[in-house]
């Protein structure tokens, strides 16, 4: 026997999800459409995250989201070579969105050796949404200039209070949505078939509908998957959330957390013993650091903000509901007092004991958020909570030392707190 | 019961040998940390110092950013914690802890037995730590000890930027403008004094306040950050040891607790 095979066999790989397996199928079956309705000659479209997807979907044009392509190089620790050609020969700020600058050091470097795996064919048109923040603003104009084409813009007005919006915004909101069909329709040469935007409005209620039932199995304690995981679904909901695929999805997925809760088991592999409120986008690169060190901790993230950002409840056929869906939905387009509201409510109906933060270098507004409303949150609530400084995409704002320290100190608080019996 | 603490940091090793959780033996301290040899030299120090050897000791915490490659740790306790219970240690009225290490700038709000209630850190870049101070001190020519005395009673002149590499620049032209090196010196500390005084308001500051770390030994900086937070700011002559006092109580906290046999 030589000394190769007398070594110890691999442990075999994690079985993948089958859930998962569909979402990995359903990206890939998206960008060989993208491809297919270029060689047809169609337009296709590149979008910001949280852009009215329901009018390109009944149109039947392809679109695609440059921000979920960027988490996805990140994840895979390959945004090195990007951020690089972005700081470097294009010269743009290490201040920008490390998902901007991976995206501009795409449009430069995706024809060129050594860049064939990066699939994701070049728009025709850009759909734009300012919901999210306004460096997408600044970013789409910037590509629309360079590559020549015409953005679609649905102006979704910050909202200092969302209770109150008055009629003229309403009409404002509800009157861009019908300008974008009738422009889209320009643009595509197809007709937007009411019929079939009616469907694909149901469809995405019926996608948000259980992606919050998914969501809501991790109020089992202890929660049958780690909040990570979830991460991992979003790109479903934002790349898809009015196809029939994502329903699929959402249902395996649906069925597969409640197995895992009849089981008795979780995706979380330890022993949940704090259950966390994750504020914030993940920190793609360190993903698996985040989790190791948490797990140590007996920690388990069970609830986010972040997550919610998708889940835009309305009327089908209700025109001006799905605009407010719009303007309303995300965090990063919500005043300070609402976004704390909305965080202290999930911290209390999910059960949590502590809250991180992910000081989050690229996204300002979310980093705005965290910085003026988490005393809101604390007030409220009374957890303990930490802050941690990272970047969604920019592996190199991360410090792996800094990020145990803070989990450790978190932890000792909340033992001292079990141990004088103040654990809420 | 003998407990050890040891402090391992970013620029320096520190240990404290208890006993009993109420007598300190011995303190010892390094100026070199993580991945030197430090450690290993500064606990040899603290031993011999204390008269014991490393069998007498029952259990040892290790603290700071080296504290899991301490092999002879009995236990691994964050930081905050170990600053917590030293501050607590060293003046029980203590509710508002500050620490400015080489690397981090760290506010505790502790509760009446030293445990931490909340904290806040500095984000990952180097403004307002020890090794900013550090930088700068390089760039005016003097050491760190030298620097403190160099800004006592000066004007300071106004240094606006916090980052390391940016100040840096701005120090050097200000130095060929012929301001006074005193003056830069306490423009520097001002620029510290804020950033760390902004950490702390934005947890709020319970009196009292102590201040820990290297750089509570910069008198001219310890003053200027109570004006900032209007409080009076103690500081303890055993400053730097915070953390590893903190460590040898926890270490006699958690033995005792664990019913463990002594040596
Ligand atoms: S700054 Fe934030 S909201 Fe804006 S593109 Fe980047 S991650 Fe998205």
């Amino acid at each position: 026997m030589n000394a190769t095979s007398e070594q110890k066999a691999p442990r075999p790989a994690p079985e993948i999800p089958l859930s998962k397996q569909m979402a990995n199928q359903q990206s890939a079956d998206l960008i060989r459409a993208a491809k297919q309705a270029k060689a047809r000659g169609e337009k296709i479209a590149w979008a910001s995250a949280v852009f009215p997807q329901e009018i390109p979907e009944a149109l039947g044009m392809v679109v695609l989201y440059p921000e979920s392509f960027s988490a996805g190089v990140a994840a895979r620790k390959k945004a090195g070579p990007f951020l690089e050609e972005a700081e470097g020969t294009l010269g743009y700020s290490q201040d920008i969105c490390s998902y901007i600058r991976i995206n501009f050091a795409f449009g430069a470097l995706h024809d060129k050796e050594g860049f064939e795996e990066f699939e994701f064919p070049m728009p025709d048109c850009l759909l734009l949404c300012n919901n999210s923040c306004g460096q997408v603003m600044k970013w789409f104009e910037n590509l629309s200039e360079q590559l020549d084409i015409p953005i679609f813009f649905f102006d979704a007005v910050y909202n200092y209070d969302e209770d109150g919006i008055p009629d003229y915004r309403m009409r404002y909101l509800t009157d861009q949505l019908k300008q974008l069909m009738i422009d889209l329709e320009a643009f595509t040469g197809k007709k937007l078939d009411q019929e079939r935007f009616l469907d694909v409005q149901k469809r995405s209620q019926i996608n948000r509908e259980l992606f919050q039932q998914v969501v809501e199995k991790s109020l089992y304690k202890p929660s049958p998957a780690t909040g990570f995981d979830l991460y991992n679904y979003i790109s479903v909901m934002i790349t898809c959330r009015g196809k029939s695929s994502t329903t699929q999805i959402m249902t395996q997925l649906r069925d597969e957390m409640e197995a895992r809760h009849q089981a008795g088991t979780s995706s979380f592999r330890g022993e949940e013993r704090h259950r966390t409120y994750w504020s914030g986008i993940a920190c793609w690169p360190y993903l698996s650091h985040n989790m190791r060190t948490m797990k140590r901790s007996g920690m388990n993230i069970v609830a986010s903000g972040y997550v919610r950002s998708w889940m835009l409840e309305y009327e089908p056929g209700d025109l001006a509901s799905m605009a407010r869906a719009y303007a309303v939905s995300v965090a990063a387009n919500i005043s300070v007092p609402e976004y704390a509201q909305r965080s202290a409510d999930m911290i209390r109906e999910y059960g949590c004991d502590n809250m991180i933060c992910h000081n989050n270098r690229s996204c300002k507004i979310s980093a705005y958020n965290l910085d003026c409303g988490r005393h809101l949150i604390l007030e409220q609530t009374g957890v303990p909570c930490v802050s941690f400084d990272g970047d969604q995409s920019d592996y190199r704002v991360y410090s792996e030392a800094q990020f145990e320290t803070r989990i450790q100190g978190l932890e000792e608080i909340l033992e001292g707190k079990e141990e004088s019996g103040h654990v809420e | 019961m003998l407990t050890l603490g040891i402090d391992i940091g970013s620029a320096t090793s520190k240990v404290a040998v208890m006993r009993g959780g109420t007598v300190v033996l011995a303190t010892a301290l390094r100026r070199a940390g993580i991945g030197s040899d430090g450690p290993g030299a500064v606990l040899r120090d603290a031993l011999r110092l204390a008269g014991c050897q490393m069998e007498d000791i029952a259990a040892v915490a290790a603290t700071g950013y080296g504290r899991n490659m301490m092999e002879e740790a009995d236990y691994r306790i964050s930081e905050l914690s170990c600053h917590g219970r030293g501050a607590h240690f060293l003046a029980p009225e203590t509710r508002t802890l500050i620490d400015v290490g080489g690397q981090d700038a760290k506010v505790i709000r502790l509760d009446g037995r030293g445990r931490i209630m909340e904290f806040m850190m500095n984000d990952k870049c180097a403004a307002g730590t020890g090794r900013f101070l550090e930088v700068m001190a390089q760039v005016l020519g003097c050491g760190i000890q030298e620097f403190s005395g160099l800004a006592e009673g000066q004007e300071a002149a106004p240094i606006s930027s916090t980052c390391a590499v940016f100040a840096e620049t701005e120090v050097i032209s200000r130095l060929a403008a012929g301001t006074p090196r005193g003056s830069i010196a306490a423009g520097i500390n001002l620029s510290i004094a804020k950033r760390v005084g902004g950490l702390a308001m934005r947890m709020g500051v319970v009196p009292a306040v102590m201040m820990s770390g290297g750089v509570a030994q910069n008198a001219s900086l310890v003053d200027m950050l109570g004006r900032e937070l209007g409080a009076d700011i103690l500081v303890a002559k055993e400053c730097q040891f915070c953390g590893a006092l903190g460590a040898a109580l926890l270490a006699w906290e958690k033995t005792r607790a664990s019913g463990r046999k002594e040596p």
